[in-house]
């Protein structure tokens, strides 16, 4: 079950054998995180990063069993927290993403999470979820490496 | 009702772990007018609306590649949710969260789009349509 370097082996396969005219602008947002400001990301990543490990485990929540579906989430929340001023969750889609944080509904840990323990992006499982696994704390570290493309 | 969703994809998540050695179908779509051309097949064609940050894509990313592989007559294709190029596309279809898998043929709608990472129901809708 704990395999991450293997789901980004597949996630490299889909970029190999894509179509090469539908390959002209791949993944950009992939990249984007080039191009924020290393200092403030980092500072962000860190800040989200202890964020999840105390949020999880004043909510008695997990992580799940793949550290990479955590590592995922908790880099776009970092690049939100930046890039917004605030921890959009970054599995949803918006129409005008500033509005959105003004708003505060989606602001991690969103409104669904704190009153009902549920999170879209399974970034904090309750144990009753499947994907839950036994883990209650990411290190940075483990966050970059897993989410390294 | 998430919370069920999130449950009933649990299962196939722990799978495409183990799958190795396959060459993926998906296409990623980087245009509007190639969606167009796609959805206008009389192909059933599978999209994928995803984000690059949300961690149940990833973990569902190799089971919708697999599913390419498993069916060869059916397009299967993803979208970038945050990609510019690609936003009236992504609000046509009324996405909302992410990963939501949605079926058109013809430039028709033959299935009701399933929201989350149920990979069960998307493997129905295939045994369905396909």
């Amino acid at each position: 079950m704990r395999a991450p370097p293997l789901v980004l082996l597949c996630l490299a396969g889909v970029a190999s054998f894509q179509p090469a005219h539908f390959r002209k602008h791949g993944n950009t947002r992939l990249a984007s995180t080039a191009d924020i400001d290393p200092v403030k990301y980092d500072k962000a990543l860190n800040g989200m990063t202890k964020f999840s490990n105390q949020y999880i485990k004043r909510t008695g929540t997990s992580y799940c069993s793949e550290p990479s579906v955590p590592a995922f989430v908790i880099r776009g929340l970092a690049e939100h927290k930046v890039t917004l001023g605030a921890p959009l969750c970054p599995c949803r889609h918006y129409e005008d993403k500033a509005a959105e944080v003004k708003k505060g509904y989606w602001n991690c840990p969103c409104v669904p999470m704190r009153e009902e323990k549920k999170c879209h992006c399974m970034l904090f499982l309750t144990d009753d979820n499947e994907f839950a696994g036994d883990s209650k704390e990411l290190a940075v570290d483990d966050v970059r490496r897993l989410t390294e493309s | 009702m998430l919370a069920s969703r999130m449950l009933r994809a649990a299962r196939p998540l722990a799978r495409p772990l183990a799958v190795r050695g396959f060459a993926s179908r998906v296409i990623t779509v980087s245009d509007e007018a190639s969606y167009k051309k796609l959805c206008a097949q009389d192909k059933l064609v599978v999209t994928n609306f995803t984000a690059t940050w949300c961690g149940p894509c990833k973990a569902a990313a190799p089971i919708f590649d697999k599913m390419s592989e498993d069916h060869g007559d059916v397009v299967f294709c993803k979208i970038d949710i945050d990609d510019e190029e690609l936003q009236e596309v992504v609000v046509a279809n009324a996405i909302s969260a992410v990963p939501t898998y949605t079926f058109v043929k013809g430039d028709e709608i033959v299935a009701d789009a399933i929201k989350g990472a149920n990979m069960p129901a998307i493997e129905e809708v295939l045994g369905d349509l396909a």
